[in-house]
């Protein structure tokens, strides 16, 4: 019989919510939203529909009076909705590849 | 026997062809040319591919079978029973739960003698929840009088089908069939199947005609209803004769379907690079027994003196023969996908039960490898048994 | 003869039927094939991994491909780190991409490319958010590797799709073969 003092555990299949507990899903995009801050009104419509939700307004970012709408790429799998709903038309889906340059300079 | 104008149809192919497809097609297409009359079937992943296509040869009108739409698993095997009873040639598919689902009417199918014939696809069980291959959920229903048969690929899904029904409708077997096949690893993958013309086909597979009892308004009986203790052993060892029997009758059709169609994916077990002089085995079942082919041949390349054994047929098991091929060896690799948990690997448990009956004792060593579909490469597996042997050293 | 291909594509994008149409089409020159998928929860945009083998001979191995002589990238966004492991200097490999894409000197296997999203875009070979490659890449991995004919990938074609959407699909294959460029540097 094992000693009662090792180090078995009984093992159970538990998760907690956290973030990104399924990876980083903002590698499934093929189209990036991307926001006109000048023509955008803090709305906040696009963090209301963002299904991840990865789309939040950051009220600490001084460059507005309402703060900043900020995407986290991370996470973001580039549904378009956010695009579809905003009342401003001020988020523009661009194609990912526009973006691997500059990307792999950030890299080196 | 000539095939009458009342069976069912199969638009089948008038001469061999080779089709590339899943192994759940190929299963599919077995059904369909062994002239199966009833489907019932509950999708689960992943054998939802198998009745999916079953449904499309009897929507497309190329396969005459009725197709039953149930509301679970359970439902579907009631369905076959009772087709079955009737006289009618069945067919199901399904997988982890939704075989334990009807895991009460798999036994009542077998323990009512009923000839019907499952494609299994082997999934691992939840939780946590997993589609992924794992064959303890047929393996677990192995004292059910179920036979039993593991393939390698998806030729022997499409040949162990067929032969299937063969050996079930045998008059002296009369036990439900399992055909299993992993999960993905077949079910999904697509590969070359040949298959013979449907008049050969015929030849080898003709109707299906109960020769112990049918269900008929005509000629009333009472099936399966009450009986007493005094009734039982009997009839119970009845089927143990029966499923001992069928060990002789899967040789031989195997035998026969080899010399019609020169498919062959051995009877009762399949060994390789084994002579009488072999002092390690490899046991193993399925398809990675199939990749442990590739393994043998690196083993023997590095000197060592190892073959393998595939267990294809778990139930009847083949004890006489494992003893004959064990005989004389010094060790026994079992790598096998499904643990019976509170003792070892569900193989390994019923091959040193075999092996006690003779005397070899080899020593014996287990691994659990490929659970929920791990990959379990030819290197890898080559490596462990490196790893055992250098042990002995 | 044994070659294993591995394609990489997002979920939606048809690397599956990739796959099948490759094995199909060395079947039809009398190879023995092997095509498959890594399954999971299959979500539309997600990274996937589909496989082709084709040898001379029966196939033993079920595994997956971990070290492929061909990588197929439907894709030209996908994460550098995912397509290019296993891959040895002996490897071909084909992007999907609008120009040559630099990668480190370490990758020195021979390199081709072809616009294959253009190539979709062009032929509106799209499904909601994603354009489909799939059949263009087939094309561009025919030519690149010459594993097979661009005739017997056409009839397998015709073989693995449904007759409503050949003609689309036989352009974009014949263009994904005939608009497939080695790198410069004779490849590498």
């Amino acid at each position: 019989m094992p000693d009662a003092k090792d180090d078995f555990k009984v093992e159970t299949w538990n998760s907690k919510p956290a973030k990104g507990s399924a990876g980083k899903t903002g590698l499934w995009r093929t189209f990036r939203p991307v926001i006109n801050h000048e023509k955008c009104t803090r709305c906040e419509i696009c963090v209301l529909f963002c299904p991840e939700p990865c789309i939040e307004l950051d009220q600490e970012d001084k460059s507005h009076k309402k703060g900043k709408i900020i995407i986290d790429y991370d996470y973001c799998k580039g549904c378009g909705i956010c695009a579809n709903e905003c009342p401003q038309h001020c988020i523009d889906m661009i194609k990912e590849t526009e973006f691997l340059k500059d990307e792999e300079k950030e890299d080196k | 026997m000539t095939v009458s104008d009342n069976r069912p149809k199969s638009l089948g192919h008038d001469e061999p062809k080779t089709f590339i497809i899943s192994g759940n097609h190929a299963a599919a297409y077995a059904a369909k040319m062994a002239r199966v009359e009833v489907v019932a079937a509950y999708p689960i992943t992943p054998s939802t591919g198998c009745i999916e296509k079953v449904s499309d040869f009897v929507d497309g009108g190329t396969m005459g079978a009725n197709y039953i739409k149930v509301e679970s698993e359970h439902s579907a095997a009631a369905a076959l029973i009772g087709a079955s009873a009737t006289g009618a040639r069945t067919f199901s598919s399904t997988s982890a739960h939704g075989l334990l689902y009807m895991a009460e009417l798999v036994w009542w199918a077998a323990l009512a003698r009923l000839p019907t014939v499952m494609s299994i696809v082997n999934r691992e069980l939840a939780p946590a929840w997993s589609i992924w291959a794992q064959t303890q959920d047929s393996m677990g229903l192995r004292d059910s009088g179920c036979l039993q048969y593991y393939c390698k690929n998806n030729q022997e899904v499409y040949d162990s089908v067929i032969m299937a029904y063969k050996i079930s409708e045998h008059e002296h077997v009369y036990m439900p069939s399992l055909v299993c096949q992993d999960a993905f690893i077949l079910s999904h993958t697509n590969a070359p199947v040949d298959m013979p013309a449907q008049k050969d086909l015929d030849d080898f597979l003709p109707a299906y005609e109960p020769k112990h009892f049918k269900l008929d308004p005509k000629d009333p009986v009472t099936h399966s209803s009450l009986a007493y203790p005094e009734h039982y052993r009997q009839k119970r060892m009845n089927i143990m004769e029966s499923t001992h029997r069928a060990k002789q009758i899967i040789k031989d059709v195997c035998a026969d379907y080899k010399k019609r169609f020169g498919k062959f994916h051995g009877d009762l077990l399949e060994t390789y690079g084994i002579d009488k002089k072999t002092k390690h085995i490899i046991i193993s079942h399925s398809s990675i027994a199939e990749e442990i082919e590739v393994s043998v041949d690196m083993l023997k390349n590095k000197g060592y003196d190892v073959g393998l054994i595939r267990v294809r047929v778990l139930r009847p098991f083949p004890d006489e023969e494992l003893r004959e091929l064990c005989k004389n060896i010094e060790t026994i690799h079992f790598i096998e996908r499904a643990p019976s948990y509170g003792f070892k690997g569900i193989i390994a448990i019923d091959t040193m039960a075999a092996l006690f009956e003779g005397d070899a004792r080899p020593k014996a060593f287990h691994h659990i490898e490929g659970l929920s579909g791990m990959d379990v490469t030819a290197e890898y597996a080559a490596d462990l048994i490196e790893k055992d042997l250098e042990t002995l050293k | 003869m044994f070659e294993e291909i591995r394609w990489h594509g997002r979920g939606g994008q048809g690397a599956v039927t990739s796959a099948k149409i490759l094995a199909d089409a060395a079947h039809r020159e009398g190879k023995f094939v092997q095509a498959f998928a890594f399954y999971g929860a299959e979500r539309r945009g997600a990274p996937v991994e589909t496989y082709t083998r084709i040898s001379d001979c029966h196939v033993k191995r079920h595994s997956q491909i971990y070290n492929p002589t061909v990588v197929a990238v439907l894709d030209p966004a996908l994460p550098k780190i995912l397509y290019l492991k296993g891959l040895s200097k002996n490897s071909t490999l084909i992007v999907n991409s609008n120009k040559q894409m630099e990668f480190s000197s370490e990758i020195d296997c021979t390199k081709f490319w072809v616009d294959a999203t253009q190539i979709a875009i062009d032929l509106k070979l799209r499904v909601s958010e994603s354009y489909i490659t799939n059949t263009t890449m087939t094309g561009a991995v025919a030519k690149a590797t010459g594993l097979v004919k661009l005739e017997s990938v056409i009839e397998a074609l015709k073989n693995q799709l449904n007759e409503r959407i050949w003609e689309k699909n036989i352009e974009a294959v014949k263009r994904g073969y005939n608009e497939t460029h080695p790198y410069n540097n004779g490849g590498k």
